[in-house]
């Protein structure tokens, strides 16, 4: 209990003792009594006010109601109830009103005069006399009773309580807005919690249906949460993790990964390189995955604070792509091999000469590395007149964008070297050229021992025409005395001899021939002569020695020819034992000679065996000899054709055939005709 | 008098043949395998009215000695037939100096027109 409650207890107290024996005492007494009541509550810091409830005459009121209310007594006393009733703030009036009839009921109803406890307290404002209002907080009690025992005169002890129920005011006025700011703030965090799951739900679905393999852990290093994708690109479930913990998986340390991983536990977000993982060599529930490439990236979820939450982890599967470029690499291996493995020489040029790749055998040959000579060109590597017969061989390719095969020297430590190159340009994937390849094979051998073979070949047609010679001239020596002397049969004889000695020398010296023709020895001396001479001549010269067939030549067209005339006379002599070797006796060979436009077209036609259309191009090669069905061959060694054709070539000229099997063939060459020397000017 | 010819080859069967050959008509015929300073003197002392020299001896180039022949006074006058079994010897023969060129095997009528038309200048 307060001390002012107490105060009030005990003035309540004494007013019930004097109140209770007022019905013995005479009015003197009483009114002693009174005045010795009036001084004790004057010292009494409570408001204390006795009035009769009847009159409503204020017998006494105490000098606190200076402080309390700014009234003297007198106010109250002279001013009655009436006065005192004004001072009520309106709002409480009624109440105060109410309560205090009830309290008064109930009070004369218990009619005794052993009342101890006041009757009545209440609380209502009443105002100053400088119009501000004051919280009273008032006990009522009987002070005395008439003599029909119900109340007559009450005792009011008023304590100002105004700094307590403003205190009260606003104690309730701030608990209604901490109400109102609770209410708020509850509906605020229940809508972020709304809020939050509908993120959370979100988040969930977005990983659920993310294709990347995303994987939740905790700072720890222990799996929360996986995704689908997850599973799926490892053949897991996230039970399998349980005992798995990412920082302690010896297979990443062992790909040397963990300190990417550490980093993104550390809290910044890294990629960490591809890898190769073998998911059941760490998770022993995985089934039997072999493995996956894969790439990934860490970042940490942080809160406000900075510190680390979660790690989210996010593979990617790079598998396929790897696969695929292991199987490029292993592919472009294959091709290195096998390009350093030759014994040719490859390289590759851009468009403008510049080296791109070369092989081993490069490399070995002219002392470069394939890093060195990137960018280079012919003119760094090689002495001007190699670099420009190279360069316009690779031009020519590029500008007929056909392959080439050619022969290239090129000046080694030793000396030079003869290469036949094979060139072609190689197409990128919108069929522009960008690139010459070149294969090139060290012929310098070869052609040293073709040069042998050709020598000895010179050599040895050389020396057999020696002996042959001296047989040749006793021969004919013998056949004129035996012819002087009229021996007949003797001079036959030694006659046969010598032809036979002359096909003999045709052979050695077609051989001889052969030799030359290929590489190029023979000298051609060229004039310009008459054409239809040349064949009348040769006609009728291979006529003479023909007995069995009939050639025929009709033609005219009066042409000249710039060519070497003992050469296309072989040609011709070749054709037309050829016709005659080829078909029966009594058959005609025809001769013709035509001129188209600037050259003149010779023709000579058998009716013999034919030329199936296979063998066309075959007849013209070297050695090559053509059988009848009965796999007969024939004499000669073959090499008729092949020289022919060499000869019609270096003329510039074309040799072909046409012919059907079992009729016959047709034999043409063209010459051109020889320029009008008056033209010419 | 007989017209003498000199025929120089390395193969001995062929001078044989050329020394029959050439007898048989008539002519004086001496025949030589060597080569060089031997065959220089020897024309020098004993000029032959015409002269068969094969291109290629053992050891010498005919055509050296043709042109040597040819380019001295005592003997360029003397008519040299060069012969060859490369038919593609003729025209260095001739540039050497030579008159004629025969390739080997030739026919004996070839040969002794081309002796008679040359022996007498």
């Amino acid at each position: 209990m307060g001390k002012e409650e107490a105060q009030l207890l005990n003035v309540q107290r004494s007013a019930i003792f004097f109140g209770t024996n007022a019905n013995q005492e005479t009015s003197k007494t009483q009114n002693i009594r009174l005045n010795f009541f009036q001084d004790i509550s004057d010292a009494v810091p409570l408001m204390v006010a006795v009035y009769n409830i009847n009159t409503g005459e204020y017998l006494y009121v105490n000098k606190a109601v200076k402080k309390l209310l700014g009234y003297t007594p007198k106010d109250f006393t002279k001013g009655g109830f009436p006065f005192v009733v004004s001072l009520v703030h309106p709002d409480d009036y009624p109440r105060i009103l109410e309560e205090n009839n009830k309290a008064l009921k109930e009070a004369n109803s218990k009619k005794t005069s052993l009342d101890k406890d006041p009757i009545i307290n209440f609380e209502y404002r009443m105002k100053h006399k400088n119009g501000s209002y004051k919280w009273l907080h008032t006990d009522g009690s009987v002070f005395s009773r008439g003599n029909d025992g119900s109340v007559e005169i009450v005792l009011n002890a008023s304590l100002d309580i105004t700094h307590r129920k403003e205190a009260e005011q606003k104690i309730e006025k701030l608990s209604k807005e901490l109400d109102l700011r609770v209410k708020t703030k509850t509906r605020e965090l229940l809508q972020m919690q709304e809020n939050i799951q509908i993120s959370e739900i979100r988040h969930r679905t977005m990983i659920e249906q993310s294709p990347l393999s995303i994987q939740i852990l905790s700072p720890d290093g222990k799996t929360l949460q996986v995704n689908k994708a997850w599973e799926q690109l490892w053949g897991a479930k996230l039970e399998y993790l349980k005992d798995y913990n990412v920082l302690k998986d010896k297979q990443l340390i062992k790909l040397g990964i963990m300190p990417y991983i550490k980093k993104g536990f550390k809290g910044d977000p890294t990629h960490i390189p591809a890898v190769k993982y073998y998911p059941n060599k760490t998770i022993p529930d995985v089934p039997a995955v072999p493995y996956r490439w894969v790439s990934a990236i860490i970042y940490p979820v942080k809160d406000d604070r900075g510190k680390v939450q979660e790690i989210v982890l996010i593979h990617q599967d790079i598998t396929e792509q790897k696969e695929a470029a292991e199987k490029v690499q292993q592919s472009e291996q294959q091709l290195q091999a096998i390009m350093d493995e030759s014994p040719a020489v490859i390289f590759l040029k851009d468009l403008e000469g510049r080296y791109l790749l070369i092989n081993r055998q490069y490399e070995t040959l002219f002392k470069v590395t394939r890093d060195e000579i990137k960018g280079k060109t012919d003119y760094d590597l090689f002495p001007k007149e190699t670099a420009d017969q190279v360069t316009s061989h690779d031009r020519k390719v590029l500008k007929t964008g056909a392959s080439l095969e050619v022969e290239e020297v090129v000046p080694h430590k030793d000396g030079l070297h003869t290469y036949i190159s094979i060139k072609f340009p190689l197409y990128d994937s919108t069929g522009n050229p960008y690139a010459v390849c070149g294969i090139a094979t060290d012929i310098t051998e070869r052609k040293q021992i073709e040069q042998r073979k050709d020598d000895f070949i010179a050599l040895a047609s050389h020396e057999l025409k020696t002996p042959v010679t001296s047989v040749k001239m006793y021969a004919q020596i013998l056949e004129q005395r035996f012819q002087k002397i009229g021996d007949k049969e003797s001079t036959k004889y030694l006659s046969n001899m010598d032809k036979q000695l002359d096909k003999l020398v045709k052979l050695v010296n077609e051989l001889l021939d052969i030799s030359r023709a290929q590489t190029g020895k023979i000298e051609y001396k060229k004039r310009v002569f008459l054409i239809d001479d040349l064949i009348k001549e040769t006609v009728e010269h291979i006529q003479i020695i023909s007995t069995t067939h009939k050639l025929m030549f009709n033609s005219q067209t009066k042409q000249k020819v710039y060519a070497d005339r003992d050469r296309i006379g072989q040609v011709l002599i070749n054709l037309l034992n050829n016709a005659i070797k080829y078909s029966t006796k009594g058959e005609k060979v025809i001769v013709k000679l035509t001129k188209d436009k600037d050259c003149v077209t010779v023709s000579v036609q058998d009716f013999g065996f034919g030329i199936p259309k296979s063998e066309y191009k075959n007849i013209f090669e070297r050695f090559y000899q053509t059988g009848d069905k009965n796999g007969q061959t024939f004499p000669g060694l073959g090499i008729g054709l092949y020289i022919s054709s060499e000869i019609i070539k270096r003329h510039d000229g074309e040799i072909w055939v046409e012919s059907e099997k079992g009729k016959g063939s047709i034999f043409f060459f063209t010459l051109s005709i020889a320029e009008d020397k008056k033209r010419k000017k | 008098m007989r017209k003498r010819i000199l025929v120089v080859d390395d193969d001995e069967g062929i001078l044989e043949a050329f020394k029959a050959m050439l007898t048989e008509v008539g002519y004086e015929v001496e025949i030589s395998t060597k080569n060089g300073e031997y065959i220089n003197r020897k024309i020098r002392e004993q000029p032959p009215h015409l002269i068969i020299l094969d291109v290629l001896l053992a050891g010498t180039d005919g055509r050296h000695i043709c042109k040597k022949l040819k380019s001295q006074t005592k003997t360029k006058q003397i008519p040299i037939i060069m012969v060859s079994a490369h038919p593609d010897a003729r025209e260095t023969a001739l540039e050497a100096g030579a008159n004629d060129f025969l390739a080997k095997p030739f026919d004996m009528n070839d040969l002794l027109k081309n002796v008679e038309k040359y022996i007498d200048s």
